[in-house]
């Protein structure tokens, strides 16, 4: 079937019917979405769910593609070789994009080898504390660490991870030193932080919500430019006075050197997906906060962050 | 009362009944190929609920999970080809019993396990969700290294009949379970510049390629001229039969898995392969029959099985009483019912009590539903064991590439897989057991990073490990029994 | 004989990677265990099991050199069938490469039903190929000269 669809293709191609210079880009074989985590997770839920919406104003196929290894560096790198035509677009925006290059050698460069399509949602990351904690603020965290330096265990998701640099970020910018303690993932740094093990934990607003709604937990801050709509008592670290502004975000990148009119045609398809009711409704239900872009403003976006915690590293 | 019996009619509708009905069989057949894993069936399936009621959706997702956890034990026995990481210990013993023509009384085996193990589970998650909960969340890093330092000595003192090569398997596992990245700094550790195997050896291919791989190399040896006597059928009846004097072999082991998976799937990160492996070397330690584990115990089959399915529903207790998922498969089943607008955590059993009946419903239903399949679906599955190896070794080995290749399409899991099956071939020529380096594998790489997390916490002090109760408690086991074992040794010995 | 050869080169080999190892990795760091730690411990562990082979191994029986040939070689046709196989699917597709590999493998090790061969080489590739890619979306490598 495909095999004679292509054929038909060529033979059209030859005989010069599609030769018309002025016809937009149009895709002729599926698009492949790669996703660089497991199946079910954030990411692979959000990528599924735009692609889903996204489905209906293409001619082809959406297939998303679990590549799933080394926090998403595997898949980035896969990526990163495929050519710029617009058929292997990747789910970035996260630690792959700004946090584990500044960690470690990888096998791409974010802002040379991508170029963002758009991006989609942003996840904020929530500074928690137990509920009995003593520490009630940041400045309390701060005055606290500075007291007893590397005394002050926090948890995050994995060496590496967003969540490590941004905790890495502030403690440069607060000048404090806290013990760092790498858990698997989301739920095993919850469970850390509740069962008293560690004293601080970062969390995304909807795993941090409903501890915070159980009265398990309190919020300490948010990392983002401006107060999380959920928690809009939660001041922004920079409103206490700290530059730390760091997101977890996603969206799409294509290999760099796509073509301005392939670049048109997936961004505004997706652009649109984003806007639907479906896309809405189904991100509302899954806590994510749709926030879109276009590709450079992605892109800029990435950038500003990478360098944020470069500098925080060095 | 009222809230169980609304949720007690939803479930019962046909249409919900039967969409229960489709995916335990769905399940079991995802369950039982390899490389297609529980995760990913729960995972594909979300999609499709989005159109459905929360009953129906509940109903779903729950039969998926369960049968999943539980077909994977047929291709093991059947096949020697655990179709999921979980019931890698269900081949250690089922498939030599099939290899005996015993392979029905070892699927039943099974399928009781299993349906005791999920009922056990579900029954302490309906009584005892909220207590067992505040339990699970003592157990930090400090504790957990405790735990598994003990299940770690339990492999070390399992020995079969060779000592030695049982030592240099499980330093073999160990070694092996430290590939990928560092758990603390991130850093790589020997993975010589591939990628793919940052993440740690990927467990789906390696464990094709030592079960089925191996076996597979083992019957080209003799070109696929059965070296087993075919089966004979009359015969087949007698030896197949669960009669009373096996039940009473297996009410133990039964008994201690249905235990050490509930309470090992309540704690998360350890999951379902860490249970069934604990379980089944608790039970070797304690069976008089434990020289026969390995060769075919029906033992081993029972507590592999009932710790890997009393996961399922132990794993729900964090999940609806703190909103933390368990396991991997739970985090997906978390997300699908918050798009169905159930919230859980602690106030679910008060703001939307129908719902947890629906829950508890649904998983005490898709495990007696397991049971009826399972047990119809025995006699026709025992025929894949009279089509001819040289039809069926082919195909298998197919089947093998491709299911490792899907999960991440990784031309690499691919080249483990024969690897495994090149290490898993000369490992058993030399007759050196692979039981202890699977078991090594699995414990190791979590004990490594509860007990760096431990120490980290601690700031380098040992100390940590003996001044907390729990964990204080596994080392006084711990070295109680290593010290019995070598007493016990030296008497024999002399 | 073979194995007390083995577990005395095993324990060697473990004892020189042991050495080599903290070169690259910490054992400790601060204080605290470093990434070399449990990979020195398994190596002591191997070392220790090695040279414990090699000390006292169990009597074996050992085959005829040359009926150990032949198995040996049964096995290695079939790892080399397979492997070949999966380095074939990239160029030739996953269909057509299983398809050739099940016909091979059969004919080779001695299946000669026709009927069965003709089923079994069209329709597990197919099965699959439907099954992975349509069932699961779970694609499976495309044949590369297609793709053109």
């Amino acid at each position: 079937m495909n095999c004679f669809m292509k054929t038909v293709g060529t033979l059209c191609l030859t005989l010069g019917i599609a030769a018309t210079p002025a016809a937009a880009w149009e895709p002729e074989k599926p698009i492949e979405i790669v996703v660089g985590f497991s199946a079910g997770g954030g990411t692979d839920v959000m990528a599924r769910t735009l692609a889903t919406a996204a489905q209906d104003s293409f001619p082809v196929p959406l297939v998303i593609v679990n590549r799933a290894g080394a926090s998403g560096v595997s898949a980035a790198e896969y990526v990163a070789r495929q050519p710029a035509d617009g058929y292997t677009l990747l789910v970035t925006g996260g630690s792959e994009s700004t946090s584990v290059p500044k960690h470690r050698e990888v096998g791409y460069d974010i802002s040379e080898d991508f170029q963002g399509i758009l991006r989609a949602v942003r996840m904020r990351i929530v500074l928690l504390v137990r509920e009995d904690s003593d520490i009630a603020s940041v400045e309390d965290l701060v005055a606290q660490a500075k007291e007893a330096p590397g005394e002050i265990v926090y948890a995050s998701s994995g060496a590496g991870s967003l969540y490590h640099s941004t905790m890495l970020a502030f403690g440069d910018e607060a000048g404090i030193d806290l013990a760092h303690v790498p858990f698997k993932g989301g739920a095993e740094t919850m469970v850390a932080l509740l069962g008293g093990h560690v004293d601080v934990a970062l969390a995304s607003p909807d795993e941090a919500q409903r501890q915070i709604e159980a009265g398990k937990v309190r919020a300490l801050a948010v990392t983002s430019d401006d107060r999380f709509p959920g928690l809009p008592d939660v001041p922004t670290l920079q409103e206490v006075g700290y530059d730390v502004y760091l997101d977890n975000m996603k969206g799409l990148s294509a290999p760099a050197g796509l073509p301005e009119d392939i670049y048109q045609y997936l961004n505004s398809r997706f652009a649109e997906a984003v806007k639907s009711d479906e896309f809405i409704d189904l991100a509302e239900k899954s806590g994510l906060e749709i926030s879109y872009l276009d590709g450079p403003a992605f892109d800029a976006q990435i950038a500003k962050m990478s360098k944020a915690i470069g500098k925080a590293l060095d | 009362m009222t809230f169980f019996f609304m949720a007690l009619g939803e479930v019962l509708q046909a249409s919900n009944l039967l969409i229960l009905a489709a995916s335990v069989v769905v399940g079991l057949v995802t369950g039982a190929i390899p490389g297609l894993t529980v995760n990913m069936a729960v995972a594909l399936a979300v999609p499709l609920t989005l159109s459905m009621s929360p009953v129906a959706s509940i109903m779903m997702l729950l039969g998926l999970y369960c049968s999943g956890v539980y077909g994977g034990s047929v291709s093991a026995i059947l096949l020697n080809a655990p179709g999921t990481p979980a019931s890698a210990a269900t081949s250690l013993d089922g498939y030599p019993l099939a290899k005996q023509g015993r392979a029905g009384l070892a699927l039943k085996v099974a399928i009781l396990a299993s349906v005791i193990g999920g009922l056990f589970s579900v029954l302490l998650l309906i009584l005892v969700a909220p207590g067992l909960a505040e339990i699970a969340l003592r157990f930090g890093p400090v504790e957990l290294a405790g735990l598994l330092l003990f299940s770690l000595a339990l492999v070390a003192l399992v020995s079969g009949a060779d000592p030695m090569k049982a030592m240099f398997a499980t330093g073999l596992g160990v070694l092996m379970s430290s590939v990928g990245s560092d758990p603390m700094l991130g850093t790589p550790r020997f993975i010589f510049g591939i990628n793919d195997f940052y993440d740690g050896i990927p467990f789906i291919p390696l464990l094709i390629g030592l079960f089925a791989v191996s076996e597979m190399l083992f019957a080209a040896e003799y070109w696929f001229r059965n070296r087993d006597k075919p089966l004979d059928f009359s015969k087949q009846r007698r030896t197949n039969r669960l009669d009373w004097a096996e039940a009473r072999r297996i009410f133990l082991p039964v008994l201690s898995g249905s235990v050490i998976g509930s309470f090992v799937g309540m704690l998360p990160g350890l999951g379902a392969s860490v249970s069934s492996f604990l379980s089944y070397s608790v039970a070797q330690k304690t069976s008089r029959h434990s020289d026969e584990f390995g060769k075919g115990a029906i033992e081993g089959v029972a507590s592999a099985e009932a710790a890997n399915n009393a996961v399922t529903g132990s794993a729900m207790i964090p999940l609806l009483a703190l909103a933390i998922p368990g396991d991997s498969v739970t985090a997906i089943l978390l997300g699908a019912l918050m798009i169905q607008g159930v919230a859980p955590g602690p106030m679910i059993f008060s703001t939307a009590p129908d719902m947890v009946y629906t829950i508890y419903l649904a998983l005490l239903l898709a495990n007696l539903f397991i049971a009826v399949l399972a047990l119809v679906a025995i006699r026709p599955l025992t025929l894949v064991l009279r089509i001819p190896q040289v039809y069926l070794y082919p195909v298998i080995l197919v089947m093998c590439v491709a299911g490792s290749y899907v999960l991440r399409s990784s031309g690499w899991d691919v080249a483990t897989m024969f690897a495994g099956g090149i290490l898993g071939y000369m490992l058993r020529r030399m007759s050196v057991p692979l039981a202890p380096l699977l078991i090594a594998f699995i414990l190791a790489a979590p004990f490594e990073e509860a007990m760096r997390q431990g120490l980290t916490m601690s700031r380098g002090n040992p100390g940590v490990f003996f001044s907390n109760p729990i964990s204080l408690g596994f080392v006084l086991v711990t070295v109680a029994m290593v010290a019995g074992s070598a007493f016990m040794n030296k008497g024999k010995a002399v | 004989m073979f194995t007390r050869i083995f577990g005395a080169v095993l324990s060697i080999a473990a004892v020189l990677a042991g050495a080599i190892i903290p070169r690259v990795h910490a054992a400790f760091d601060g204080g605290i265990p470093g990434p070399a730690l449990m990979p020195l411990v398994a190596l002591a562990v191997i070392a220790l099991g090695g040279a414990g082979m090699a000390w006292a191994a169990a009597p074996e029986t050992s085959l005829p050199i040359r009926e150990n040939l032949r198995q040996v070689g049964g096995a290695l046709g079939l790892l080399a069938a397979g492997v070949t196989y999966a380095a074939a699917m990239p160029i030739l597709g996953f269909v057509l490469a299983t398809a050739v590999f099940i016909l091979m493998t059969c004919l080779v090790f001695g299946g000669r039903h026709p009927v069965i061969l003709i089923v079994l080489t069209i329709l597990v590739p197919l099965a699959l190929h439907y099954g992975f890619a349509g069932i699961f979306n779970l694609p499976l490598p495309e044949a590369s000269f297609l793709q053109e």
